[in-house]
């Protein structure tokens, strides 16, 4: 019983798949900001640190003015060159802002989508987590005897004394990684030799468990019929528990 | 003679008249440009700050921004900076 309690407290894990998907947006907010920032502190750095076209003119102008000797119209000629290709230059620079700028937006992107890629990835693989459990994958299937009573992925359902014995020889059998005819069940059921037992016998019965667990379709795929050779439980044999 | 010396004082004292100059250093922006130039003075302004007043003045109206007064001096300066910057410094 205390097994089954343990077994119980599986829908806690749920409120922190909750926690998980809010941390998770919680993440990609965090994450955003922190993209943007760091762009946004490049550019901020980029744009003062780069020198502008007028850094050069001011240099020369005082090259012009500190130096009294430069006077001549060539000497003057060569400084206003200086100037112009001094200007030229911090163009070149502008293009080159404007290429890390285009590359800087792109990282971002790319670092955005694969951060939203990572956090959709949790999400999915939460929702897979909630399909396995509710759906057709058993990840946990524990019989009880004496309550006559067999927990799906923690659903309950109570059975006939029939069915979970026969329910309970065939998690036996898998957990032996045996597969059981309709007579070797008939027979461990019953007591007798499997030789003394009808196959048919053994198939009612297989047939009597399906209809008590009710969903057919679960149950078809719970109950396995292997062609000639007989029935085995289609699950995961660790998953298994008997009380 | 006497002719000679007449005109030789009319000739001669224009000079020590004293013509005033003074010469700077200016720029214009985008694209730079720089430029240096004489500027004759009027004896009542022959000194440093009057100098400045005046070229700014005389800067302005041809569209050009003074970057400084370098010295103010006399005819033999203006000959000898002509010899180094080029003829045509002279502005006015």
């Amino acid at each position: 019983m205390r097994a089954s309690q343990n077994e119980r407290r599986e829908p806690v894990k749920t409120s922190s798949a909750t926690d998980l998907r809010r941390a998770g947006s919680r993440i990609v907010i965090i994450g955003i900001a922190a993209i943007v920032g760091i762009l946004l502190a490049t550019a901020i750095f980029l744009v003062l640190t780069l020198p502008d076209a007028n850094a050069f003119n001011a240099r020369v102008e005082r090259i012009f003015i500190e130096n009294g000797g430069l006077t001549g119209s060539d000497e003057i000629k060569l400084l206003e060159i200086l100037a112009q290709s001094g200007t030229a230059f911090s163009e070149t620079l502008a293009s080159y802002r404007i290429i890390v700028f285009i590359l800087l937006t792109f990282a971002a992107s790319l670092l955005i989508a694969a951060l939203v890629f990572l956090v959709t990835l949790l999400g999915m693989n939460r929702r897979m987590g909630e399909i396995e459990r509710a759906g057709i994958q058993v990840s946990s299937l524990l019989i009880s005897r004496e309550e006559k009573t067999v927990f799906l992925n923690n659903m309950e359902f109570k059975l006939t004394d029939a069915a979970i014995e026969t329910l309970s020889v065939l998690a036996e059998a898998r957990m032996d990684e045996d597969v059981l005819t309709g007579a070797e069940i008939e027979g461990i059921v019953s007591g007798r030799s499997a030789a003394d037992c009808d196959e048919s016998a053994g198939a009612t019965r297989i047939k009597r468990l399906r209809d008590s667990l009710g969903n057919q379709m679960v149950s078809e795929l719970l109950v396995k019929n292997i062609a000639r050779r007989g029935y085995m439980l289609a699950i995961d044999k660790d998953v298994i528990r008997v009380l | 003679m006497k002719h000679a010396l007449i005109i030789c004082a009319l000739l001669c004292a224009s000079p020590v008249s004293a013509t005033c100059y003074a010469d700077y250093k200016a720029k214009q922006d985008s694209p730079l440009k720089l430029d240096y130039g004489v500027v004759r003075l009027s004896d009542s302004q022959c000194n440093m700050s009057d100098a400045k007043r005046v070229v700014d003045r005389v800067l302005a109206n041809s569209g050009w921004t003074l970057l400084g007064v370098q010295s103010v001096f006399d005819d033999a300066g203006l000959a000898e900076r002509k010899k180094r910057a080029g003829e045509n410094i002279l502005r006015n």
